[in-house]
């Protein structure tokens, strides 16, 4: 049995340095969690094989590349027997194992949390599942899709009486990695705390729970009041802003949002906008008013915002303190967007075969163990030397006959 | 069930919660898993406690669900920053405390002697996560911004709603819920790094960058191909899903999941139309006579209930789901189940039922949600 791996000396590639992470999941909210711990610091070792490397997990799909930068990259056999003798030899090395197979398949290959515990006691093992590893529904097969449509997601973000439209992509794949990467270093913070003898969980984390949680207001006010919320559009959804819409501005299909929060702001939006009726209104200078017009007052914004372009009515409104933000896509944010430009947003990750892969980089700044962008995301098995040579033993002639053996495959 | 004994994952971790609105719910999400957190309110109270929606019956000024939802689980302490009484409260505690976590105006807290190089030299472990819509530097550093602004700029809203009607915002705080959450995960990998070096250090974290980096491909592929992925109704980006008017409500299907067994199903019932012809085993057949495919299935929807769809889906393996209203996840099975809802004590003494934490953690149980 092999200790835990030592803390780095220095935490040169971020906070996480030195800890070891088997990635076994794919598309999207496991490699996005993965990809957080692996921005910080965290060795994360991703496994994969020619069956299961392929299409959105093929590395040359932007996709791959977009989620798996900073990663290394190997190919196993699951479903050989040798395949998972050597998995195990490897989770003996690692920190955290985090797996999005449906509820059974772990178990079902003998590397359940109780075998793994018995190769590494303190392991973390993160379960990140559609529903969780429990219940009635644990074996349901579900996507981003599905699990929007259930916890009213889909129906929710909807024009006022309007159909549902839903998120156009899988904001919950986003809300679920994430949840799962604070799982991860909070489960790895009780580990640590109690010192070497500290214990390791396994974590069962449910998408659809990660997603509800999200919903804390609408849900309280639906449990302790029997309301029960209804679409708002981009209107407040308490009515506890107005106006607070998006509007459509010079140009193809161009859009600036703007919230109005409180009577001060009502009173600079109306003199840059120089609407000196719609500022002398008195019964516009409260909320109460100012959501009973709330119509009309989107109409006399429009006038207004049609005329220019997103972003100089998003200047001149911030100028005066109001909250205004043109609708960005994403040539917006990569080519345009002087905060992010300034901030270093994008980052050029280096690849192996040469060159470099540019993409999106922290939403935190680190003012000492900063996140690093190391290396692009590895080609289908780019790492089994480093990995099952360096970190596991094995001699040239083994690796060979296993790769014959299509259990390194 | 036994509540196992033991402490919570953040157990002995104090954090001074400086936030307002922006930022409160990477606090909550910190006091769930068990830490300490002291949040500091102005005098009068935060403005959260005054925002609908309130407990019915109990419209004051302290009962207010959204800032139930975002603070429970936190102490409070009103000081105000301005007064040097307000300033020794915070400078009092700063010694003691691991993590400083703040979203007030840029500067502000600079102003009042509560910067990071005010506080580091009292405490050089210390941990300070500044949450801000934009980031406190750059051009853009003094901008407003609430959770709407912050998904368009971020590039959220321009990937949601109807061509030709407005972009829309995903119900809720998507934004703030982003931001809040990544900010948490930052905050604790950085007290892994304050443990094991000795020093602290400053994070600043940006909500519009939390939003920009959580927008599946809009990315990558923009970078790799150059392509720009716009809204298209309730179909997704990649055609993956489309929403259909089943019998009984609207129902989500995917599209080319498993396709030959969706044509044997359509064809039991009779309702498979052309879709069994060979050539629409390839995807880009389907994709190519789009507005066929979506007429068929549209038209074997209407004929199932939504629950239908959904149970007999789910035997055949497809990740359909009916569209619900929140009030289905009041009842869903499975939230009941594993016990996502549980019983908490009101205000005013009474039992209430709230959500619970996204995940679960050994020791969690001692944890308020």
């Amino acid at each position: 049995m092999v200790g835990p791996a030592k803390p780095a000396a220095t935490l040169a590639d971020g906070p996480l340095t030195g800890v070891r992470v088997l990635d076994l999941t794919w598309v999207l909210a496991g490699p996005y969690c993965t990809r957080m711990l692996a921005d910080l610091g965290a060795e994360v070792i991703k496994v994969q094989s020619r069956a299961t490397g392929v299409r959105e997990e093929d590395a040359d799909d932007p996709y791959y590349r977009t989620w798996n930068r900073n990663k290394l990259g190997l190919t196993l056999n699951l479903s050989t027997e040798e395949g998972r003798a050597l998995l195990r030899r490897l989770i003996a090395r690692c920190d955290v194992v985090i797996e999005n197979f449906s509820a059974r398949v772990l178990e079902n290959w003998g590397i359940g949390y109780e075998a793994l515990r018995v190769v590494r006691p303190d392991i973390v093992l993160l379960s990140l599942s559609g529903m969780g590893h429990s219940g009635p529904w644990k074996d349901y097969v579900s996507f981003g899709p599905t699990l929007q449509a259930l916890a009213g997601l889909t129906a929710l973000t909807a024009e006022p009486g309007g159909p549902p439209a839903g998120p156009g992509y899988p904001y919950a794949d986003h809300v679920a990695g994430s949840t799962a990467a604070l799982a991860v270093v909070a489960a790895l913070h009780q580990r640590d705390a109690t010192g070497p003898a500290g214990q390791g969980q396994h974590v069962d984390v449910s998408q659809l729970e990660a997603l509800a949680a999200t919903l804390g207001p609408a849900l309280l006010d639906a449990t302790v009041n029997g309301h029960i919320a209804e679409p708002a559009g981009n209107r407040a959804p308490y009515g506890e802003a107005a106006p607070r819409g998006v509007y459509p501005c010079c140009g193809a299909d161009r859009w600036l949002a703007i919230a109005v929060p409180d009577d001060e702001t009502w009173a600079r939006l109306c003199a840059v906008l120089g609407d000196e009726a719609l500022g002398g209104e008195p019964a516009l200078a409260s909320l109460a008013g100012r959501l009973a017009g709330a119509a009309m007052i989107d109409g006399r914004i429009a006038t207004w915002t049609r005329s220019r372009t997103p972003e100089a009515a998003m200047a001149a409104l911030q100028a005066a303190g109001i909250p205004a933000g043109a609708v960005q896509l994403a040539d917006d944010l990569v080519e345009r967007d002087p905060q992010l430009r300034h901030r270093r947003f994008f980052v050029d990750v280096p690849a192996e075969e040469g060159g470099s892969v540019r993409s999106d980089g922290s939403p935190a700044l680190f003012s000492v163990t900063s996140p690093t962008f190391r290396r692009a995301a590895p080609r289908l098995g780019a790492d089994n030397e480093r990995v099952f040579g360096g970190l596991l033993g094995l001699s040239g002639e083994e690796i060979a006959r296993l790769e014959a053996a299509r259990v390194i495959w | 069930m036994v509540v196992p004994p033991g402490p919570t994952p953040l157990d002995g971790v104090l954090v001074l919660d400086l936030t307002r609105e922006l930022g409160a719910y990477a606090t909550r999400l910190l006091a769930g898993l068990g830490a300490d957190v002291l949040r500091i309110e102005p005098p009068g109270g935060d403005p959260l406690r005054h925002r609908p929606p309130f407990t019915r019956g109990d419209a004051g000024r302290e009962s207010s669900l959204v800032y139930r939802s975002v603070n429970g689980g936190k102490r409070t302490l009103v000081a105000d920053l301005d007064t040097s009484g307000g300033r020794a409260l915070v400078l009092g505690t700063v010694a003691r405390a691991h993590l400083l976590v703040e979203s007030q105006p840029t500067h502000a807290l600079d102003r009042c002697g509560l910067g990071y190089v005010d506080l580091s030299d009292r405490n050089p472990a210390l941990v300070y996560v500044s949450i801000s819509p934009f980031g406190r530097s750059g051009p853009w550093s003094g901008y407003a911004a609430d959770d709407l602004v912050l998904a368009a700029l971020g590039g959220m809203l321009g990937l949601t709603g109807t061509p030709h009607r407005p972009p829309l915002v995903i119900f809720g705080q998507p934004a703030y819920q982003l931001t809040g959450t990544h900010a948490a995960f930052n905050a604790i990998a950085a007290l892994r790094a304050a443990r094991l070096s000795g020093h602290g250090q400053y994070i600043d974290i940006s909500a519009e960058a939390c939003v920009a980096a959580s927008l599946d491909r809009a990315l990558g592929r923009y970078l790799a191909d150059g392509v720009v992925t716009k809204r298209q109704g309730t179909r997704y980006w990649n055609g993956a899903f489309d929403v259909f008017r089943a019998a009984d409500g609207y129902v989500a299907l995917s599209l080319h999941y498993q396709w030959n067994e969706l044509v044997a199903w359509l064809e039991a019932d009779g309702m498979a139309e052309g879709l069994s012809a060979p050539r629409y085993r390839e995807q880009a057949a389907r994709e190519a006579d789009l507005p066929r495919l979506l007429a068929v299935l549209g038209r074997w929807a209407a004929t199932k209930r939504t629950d239908q769809l959904f149970a007999e889906g789910q035997v055949r393996r497809f990740p359909f789901a009916p569209v619900r209203g929140l009030e289905a996840l009041l009842t869903n099975p499975q939230l009941r189940s594993r016990g996502f809802f549980r019983p908490a004590v009101d205000r005013r003494g009474g039992t209430m039922e709230v959500p619970g934490p996204p995940f679960h953690l050994r020791g969690m149980e001692n944890a308020s949600w």
